[in-house]
């Protein structure tokens, strides 16, 4: 690590040289016609809105353009460009997300949408980062608001909110064929084609497919995490009047998840297995939004989707007797099928003078079903149904225009666990210039319990007698039926400024305050039958208090057209009443830098360094903290346009080392290291 | 506790130093690229490119004769709304001529349209006002030119639209003639879409 660093810290005061002397240079606008200028890409620094700029909350958005530029082939990897965000590999198809803390392969506290649509999943309480996906060109940006977005967007958005929002129709038109092929991509195909069926009504159709390698343990022994995927879907939009909008998204996929999980058996004999299981996913989503500008006062919005999936999940444990087929993949998996319908309605107000109103209301009904099979893992009831209903308002009073204004506002939600929750708010937004903004914000949100906590009861482990005449231990997960919403109240304070059209920084300061966080603690029984043992089980209590605290900096400049840079950092700390609960998941320091270069003729260098340090991740069958360490990572890459239809890239990832661990998954006790990979990319227009 | 196998750690910290060293240049690599900035292949803002195209908008459109108070009398453009490409207008439009006139922009003041502005820009400012500032300024020879998605459908003659990352643009040709502004088809042929044709 240390080796490493000399060079990277010499680049960084190069950098700092070139760039100064750049500065100087002149940014006199040369003549171009207009064919030239309808041709030219622009970057995004130029175009952060207005909107943004003012926001009161620490919002980052990550641009198509980034996207391009980071080589990201997925979301999840993609957002490890955003500061407070913790984006952390599993294994070759997993990956542990979380923003400001409280990292995990199932993070609870931070809401995901794709569209609209939330992919939030209430099971295990997290999101299967290897499903959601889209047509990446298609991407519009992904805003990542670090904090309780939970005013608006609700439950389960305690710590963020993750928004992927896709390109309208009328932005993706005509034909486009994208395909990479690489270690890891073998090959990874998109193919979308958009047209219009009159002025006002626009669509678009698109198929995905990837087929990807998985990777290898420390020991070099695969880790059985190959995954592929296809998926199909459309989009619609359609704009009748100049007051209505209608939008329809549609998809379905279907793929293979390779994971792996480590099984233990007791009698007859100890037996400790890794296991390969092919999980599958399917599953199938519309959505419809309507849009209206009654007038230039009042905007309605309404929403309504339908979801539905069948999710296989492999679960590994530990049982007491194994049975003829205890170390078959099939007995291994657990399949859980969920349909979800949602409706949501919102309307802004601001007819009156310094107001403005934001109020809404929705429901959502969840109905699953879960086949436990002969897996370790029972549900209590295996079939529920759950309602979710809310309701907001919020009002953003502007003290002196354009200068100060105060938003209040407050979520009321009523879920069938834990009944009424109020997750209330307030914020406070300051422009002294121009340039420069100041916000702050406190607000309470809540963390649902999910269906694991309620109703799961999982042999996480077993351990064989120490000796003849000692019992075996087997180590449950138990429900709590009483599990109850985790809290947090967040005082939040942020910084932006422009000084110029060229360079932003953007700095945000958080302090959570968590009350009721659930951990497990155990309690032993003894049990005489089939054969005499003891049960440790480990039941959720929502006994756990503690704090965290941390930064987060983001600062974008364009030293001059042809060069962009990127860089962000974030600090985190943290201090819980028990330790080791969830503390140690995630690293103090995280620094990237990005630089995009462009020579011209339509090539262009991106390059990248992150800078993640160390944890111990605590997977639920390790025997004790296991200490990660910091890692370095560094992207290189080289695209060509060679015209406005054919596009070229190459990309190197994680080049400084051959592999490093990032995170512990639940069910295996093996961490996959992450490899240098390698990948060649081909975009066509049509 | 778990043991990192060892692996061959002098090879992997000369690669880790080659690596870095490699990274540190392709950062570097701004150097190599300044020379170059000025005409090839730019990632330039959004605000620059929209500016120029005002100024070149302006070469194929032809203002009837009573626009203009003489022969060399300016070109008056007004920017509404977005302050950047009021910075960007102003140096890209020193010393320019257009057609044989000199540029010349204006400030726009909140809730004054600007007297007899041969192009007026709407922007995201004053996106909520656009229906007025457009009827402010229906009589006039005025090109209005904005970039709300709905710009076009309101009445605006040229709406920019941003399409795989480039500033595109479309055409409402049927506002033009209602503004008895001529534009060439030199225009329409480079627009991405042109309504009111006939």
């Amino acid at each position: 690590m240390k080796r490493a660093r000399l060079p990277v810290f010499l680049s960084a005061v190069c950098l700092l040289l070139c760039a100064a002397f750049s500065v100087a240079s002149a940014d006199g606008v040369a003549d171009f016609s207009l064919e030239e200028l309808i041709n030219i890409e622009v970057t995004s620094v130029g175009k952060k809105e207005t909107r943004l700029h003012r926001a009161p909350a620490a919002i980052a958005v990550l641009t198509d353009e980034d996207l391009r530029t980071l080589g990201a082939n997925t979301i999840p990897e993609a957002l490890r460009a955003v500061p407070g965000v913790h984006v952390a590999r599993i294994s070759g198809n997993r990956w542990a997300v979380s923003a400001r803390g409280m990292n995990d392969e199932y993070s609870n506290k931070l809401l995901v949408l794709m569209d609209g649509r939330s992919v939030y999943s209430p099971m295990f309480g997290g999101v299967h980062w290897n499903t959601p996906d889209l047509v990446l060109e298609d991407l519009d940006r992904i805003e990542v608001i670090r904090g309780p977005g939970a005013t608006l967007w609700g439950a389960n958005s305690v710590n963020g909110v993750i928004n992927i929002i896709s390109k309208s129709a009328r932005e993706t038109q005509g034909g486009l064929v994208s395909s990479s092929f690489g270690t890891e991509e073998q090959p990874s195909v998109s193919a979308r084609y958009g047209g219009t069926l009159s002025s006002n009504f626009f669509y678009r159709v698109y198929t995905k497919y990837y087929n990807r390698e998985g990777f290898d343990g420390a020991s070099g022994n695969s880790m059985s995490d190959d995954w592929s995927l296809a998926r199909g879907g459309l989009r619609m939009d359609w704009e009748p009047g100049d007051q209505n909008r209608f939008t329809l998204l549609g998809e379905y996929y279907g793929g293979v998840f390779g994971e792996q999980i480590g099984k233990i058996a007791i009698y007859p004999a100890p037996a400790f297995r890794n296991i390969g299981i092919e999980a599958d996913a399917s599953g199938g989503n519309l959505l419809g939004r309507w849009i209206s500008h009654f007038s230039d006062e009042s905007e309605l919005s309404l929403q309504v989707y339908y979801d539905r999936y069948q999710r296989e999940h492999a679960v590994g444990g530990g049982t007491l007797v194994a049975s003829p087929n205890e170390f078959a993949p099939g007995q291994n998996h657990v399949t859980e099928t969920r349909d979800t319908w949602d409706v949501d309605l919102q309307h802004r107000w601001h007819g009156l003078a310094r107001h403005e109103f934001v109020w809404g209301a929705g429901f959502r009904t969840t109905r699953d079903y879960v086949d436990a099979g002969g897996a370790e893992v029972s549900w209590n009831p295996a079939r529920t149904s759950q309602n979710l209903f809310n309701a907001f308002v919020q009002d953003e009073i502007s003290i002196v225009e354009n200068a100060f204004s105060v938003t209040i506002g407050s979520k009321i939600e009523h879920n069938d666990y834990t009944g009424f929750e109020f997750q209330p708010g307030g914020r406070l937004l300051w422009t002294p210039t121009e340039q420069q903004t100041v916000w702050a914000s406190l607000a309470r949100a809540v963390r649902n319990p999910t269906r694991l906590e309620r109703d799961g009861r999982i042999n996480i482990g077993a351990v064989p007698p120490m000796a003849p005449t000692d019992p075996a231990v087997i180590v449950t997960a138990t429900p709590n039926r009483h599990a109850d919403s985790e809290t947090v109240i967040a005082y939040e304070l942020g910084y932006r400024i422009e000084p110029s059209a060229s360079l932003s920084f953007d700095v945000a300061g958080f302090y959570n305050d968590y009350e009721l966080l659930a951990n497990r603690v155990g309690g032993f029984s003894f049990q005489p039958t089939p054969v005499p043992h003891v049960v440790q089980d480990y039941g959720p209590k929502n006994g756990i208090s503690g704090y965290t605290y941390g930064a987060e900096l983001l600062s974008r400049w364009q030293v001059s057209p042809a060069w962009r840079l990127t860089a962000s950092y974030t600090w985190w700390r943290s201090h819980f009443e028990v330790s080791p609960y969830s503390d140690v998941t995630n690293p103090e320091h995280q620094f990237n830098v990005r630089s995009t270069v462009s020579f011209g003729r339509g090539w262009e260098m991106h390059a990248a360094a992150y800078y993640v340090g160390s944890l111990g991740a605590v997977p639920q069958n390790s025997p004790g903290p296991v200490r990660i360490p910091a890692y370095l990572r560094g992207d290189l890459g080289l695209s060509w346009k060679l015209s406005d239809n054919f596009e070229f890239s190459v990309w190197g990832q994680n080049l400084f080392d051959g592999g490093h661990p990032e995170f512990g998954g639940y069910k295996s006790a093996r961490f996959a290291e992450i490899p240098r990979s390698v990948f060649g990319k081909v975009t066509v227009r049509f | 506790m778990l043991i990192l196998p060892a692996t061959n750690l002098l090879v992997q910290r000369a690669l880790r130093r080659c690596w870095a060293f490699v990274l540190a240049s392709a950062m570097l690599g701004g150097l190599g690229a300044l020379p170059n900035a000025a005409g090839s292949d730019l990632v330039m803002t959004e605000p620059q490119v929209k500016a120029l195209c005002l100024l070149n908008f302006a070469k194929y459109i032809s203002w009837p004769a009573e626009a203009f108070a003489t022969t060399n009398a300016p070109i008056r453009i007004a920017i509404a709304g977005d302050e950047r490409i009021h910075q960007e207008l102003e140096r890209a439009a020193k010393n320019k001529v257009i057609s044989g006139r000199p540029v010349l922009v204006l400030d726009y003041e909140d809730g004054r349209v600007p007297e007899n502005c041969h192009m007026l820009f709407i922007g995201a400012t004053q996106k909520s006002r656009t229906q007025e500032i457009l009827k402010a300024v229906s009589e006039k020879p005025t090109i209005t030119v904005g970039d709300a998605d709905d710009f076009a459908d309101r009445g605006g003659v040229i709406m920019f639209v941003k399409r795989e990352n480039k500033v595109r643009f479309e055409v409402n040709l049927k506002a033009a003639r209602a503004a008895q502004l001529q534009i060439s088809s030199r225009l329409l042929a480079l627009a991405d879409a042109v309504r009111g044709k006939e």
